[in-house]
């Protein structure tokens, strides 16, 4: 009975087992046809190798209908079905198998490039990019991963700026457009800026056409219509030495036209002073003098008409006061006896006009 | 199954029994454990500051508000929380050593100076975003400064050259936009804060860029700094651009300096100049009124005078008129007697034709002796 039992148990292990592996392979089975497309990627299913189906993540846009339909017609006769949507999808386990790529926009960083101008300036110019794999199955096919990508990016984005830049002059590529510039002033005369023709922005725009181009032929990439961004442009050391030295000029000239400046003004203010302390005074000098002639004109007046009553008598009054003011401790007097004072002693009355004194 | 049949083989009663239940157990235990994590693994909680982006498979379902969440587990969904309401910062030309200390930060200078620790040049180094970027041991000072002076250094529209350090907050104002269309964030805010700064100085002047443009140009950065996010559709929203030290290049900056001393010297030489002015005008209105006023002074005082006298002469001439003979006299006589007691040298001579006596005195200046 034992015997019989522990057979039996034998068989039933054996079966179970037997189950088990079967279960195991049907689950794994079971998970291998199912594959998830995550929000931020695009897929390819390929079937030994080869793809089947492309599974495009747009977000959903005006264009986004558009671009699906352009890849269906491009890869409807290869027998290639182009699906929409991330989520979870099904495969044929095992035979298929699937790439995922992002579909996100993509950073590209540059080396900074050191590029001579059309006027001979040497600058270092710094770029990044923003791409997007638009095409997956021509990217697998031609690039294959993103570090390739960046490798080709590197070779295409650097010859257009290249391509651009040294074309053009360097304020091209520094200006945006002819915007006057406000100076320090001082400035305004003697700094001569540089015509700009077409600017900065059209330089870009044209890096990004010409990259662009080349990416989406080649490799299914795109550079968003944004994307090429110039973040990084200055001198090589040897101009920067030079253009360090024109600032330094530049400002010496304005700190010396400052102290001209200052000087010139005092001496207009000194000037001004001089002048107006001049006017002030003469005005005042020539009223004054008006006023004091007025005066005396009024006062001669005034004794006239007195006077003009008996000029005769106006004289003998006038004499005396003249005696009276004009005759003092110091004077020495000498009267002859035919003065009119001792004419009393002579003998003689009246007064007569004959006076003298010394 | 097949345990618990081999389990039913066991012949001793007591030890079969036990074994059973225990394989009960077991089996309760597990159903047990995969329903607790299945639950334990919905629940999900969406910070304050956060919000919650839910996707199944990978396609995004929902955007979840603060507060505590159910969501499918066992891979089926899965959650990303992301800070929308933080402000985060971006520097540019230097960095903060502890966030939120802005007297402790990195620049230019402060590594010349060695006051940096290597551990952390290293760690700005690898988190610029720039290529190579991979800390060299040896040359980790001059790594540093090139990424900062890659950031800093900018040419001018008058091809002159400007040190500009600045900072970018920003918030996120489209979660699932931020996650799904855009893969490197922090990177594109940096590029393009670099590249549209320096789209802005490059137009400008190099005085713009220091100094008298600098708050348009904040304002039209932060414009433009927008615009491009939006065309990338990043779901980033530009809080701030703010324009820190903006300088002249290092050796370049004594002259400007002597630019502002001479500024002051010539408001000091008019100041000066205006002081003068301002004494010596109002002094010489001062004199003019002075002159004038004397002047009417003279005036009123020759016209009194001339009328004072004239009444005078007018009151005597009236007196003269009723009897002239004897008050010409009367006059004469009194003058004289006021005035020669005051003569202390006085000579008396005979009218003699030849000047009699005279010619003996020795008069001082009249004889022929004086001389």
């Amino acid at each position: 009975m034992i015997k019989e039992n522990k057979r039996d148990i034998g068989q039933m292990i054996k079966k179970r087992l037997a189950g088990l592996v079967v279960g195991t392979a049907m689950a794994i089975t079971g998970l291998s046809s199912f594959y998830t497309v995550d929000q931020t990627q695009q897929a390819i299913v390929t079937q030994f190798g080869n793809p089947v189906r492309i599974i495009l993540n747009q977000e959903e846009t005006k264009d986004s209908k558009e671009k699906t339909k352009e890849m269906r017609d491009r890869y409807q006769d290869l027998g290639i079905s182009v699906a929409e949507g991330a989520g979870l999808r099904f495969k044929i386990p095992y035979i298929q198998s699937v790439t995922k790529f992002d579909k996100r926009l993509l950073r590209w960083n540059g080396y900074p490039e050191q590029i001579p101008t059309a006027d001979k300036k040497y600058i270092w110019i710094d770029t990044t990019a923003r791409f997007y794999i638009e095409d997956p199955l021509k990217f697998l096919n031609t690039v294959g991963t993103e570090d390739q990508a960046h490798g080709r990016l590197d070779d295409i984005i650097d010859a257009s700026t290249r391509n651009s830049i040294t074309s053009r002059n360097l304020i091209e590529a520094v200006r945006t457009d002819e915007r006057k510039m406000r100076v320090e002033v001082g400035l305004e005369e003697t700094t001569s800026f540089e015509q700009v023709k077409e600017g900065r922005k059209k330089i870009v725009e044209e890096i990004i056409r010409d990259a662009d181009k080349i990416c989406k032929e080649k490799y299914g990439i795109r550079i968003h219509g944004e994307g090429i961004l110039i973040k990084g442009i200055s001198y090589v050391d040897e101009v920067k030495e030079s253009v360090e030295k024109r600032m330094m000029a530049e400002r010496q000239r304005i700190a010396k036209k400052y102290i001209s400046e200052g000087e010139g003004e005092a001496q207009r203010i000194m000037g001004d002073k001089e002048r107006e302390v001049k006017t002030v005074l003469s005005e005042a000098y020539k009223t004054s003098k008006g006023i004091e002639g007025k005066a005396d004109a009024q006062a001669t007046e005034i004794y006239a008409k007195a006077f003009s009553k008996d000029p005769q008598f106006y004289q003998f009054v006038r004499t005396l006061q003249l005696y009276e003011e004009g005759i003092g401790k110091d004077t020495k007097l000498i009267l002859g006896t035919d003065n009119s004072l001792f004419r009393l002693i002579k003998g003689e009355y009246g007064l007569t006009q004959k006076e003298s004194n010394r | 199954m097949v345990i618990k049949e081999v389990l039913e083989q066991i012949e001793d009663c007591d030890a079969k029994n036990s074994a059973l239940k225990t394989w009960k157990w077991v089996k309760r235990g597990f159903i047990g454990a995969v329903a607790g994590i299945g639950l334990f693994g919905s629940l999900y909680t969406v910070p304050n500051d956060s919000v919650g982006v839910v996707q199944r498979f990978g396609n995004y379902s929902r955007t979840t508000e603060p507060g505590i969440h159910i969501k499918w587990s066992y891979g089926i969904e899965s959650v990303t929380k992301v800070p929308i309401k933080r402000v985060q910062k971006e520097e540019f030309g230097f960095r903060s050593l502890k966030p939120g200390v802005d007297s402790q930060y990195i620049g230019a200078d402060e590594i010349e100076q060695g006051k940096i620790s290597d551990s952390d040049l290293e760690n700005m180094i690898s988190t610029s975003g720039e290529r190579d970027a991979t800390p060299n041991q040896s040359r980790l000072k001059e790594q540093a400064k090139q990424i900062l002076r890659g950031e800093y250094l900018m040419l001018t529209g008058d091809l002159n050259m400007a040190d500009m350090e600045f900072i970018v907050q920003y918030d996120i104002k489209d979660a699932s936009k931020y996650l799904f269309n855009i893969r490197e964030p922090k990177e594109t805010i940096r590029d393009c804060a670099n590249s549209v700064i320096r789209q802005l100085v490059g137009n400008g002047s190099v005085d713009e860029a220091i100094n008298i443009g600098r708050v348009e140009y904040e304002i039209q950065s932060k414009v433009e700094l927008q615009k491009l996010l939006d065309d990338y559709d990043t779901g980033i929203n530009i809080v701030t651009v703010k324009l820190q030290s903006t300088n002249p290049p290092r050796n370049v900056r004594p002259a400007f300096h002597e630019v502002n001393s001479a500024m002051q010297m010539k408001e000091q030489r008019i100041n000066e100049a205006k002081r003068t002015y301002n004494e010596a005008v109002p002094k010489a209105k001062g004199e003019a009124l002075g002159l004038v006023e004397s002047a009417k002074g003279y005036a009123a005082e020759r016209v009194n005078k001339a009328e004072g006298d004239a009444t005078k002469f007018e009151q005597l001439y009236e007196e003269y008129q009723k009897a002239p003979e004897i008050t010409m006299q009367r006059m004469y006589l009194e003058t004289m007697t006021k005035v020669l007691p005051s003569i202390t040298d006085k000579w008396i001579v005979e009218q003699s034709g030849d000047g009699g006596l005279l010619k003996l005195l020795h008069l001082p200046g009249n004889g022929p002796e004086a001389k």
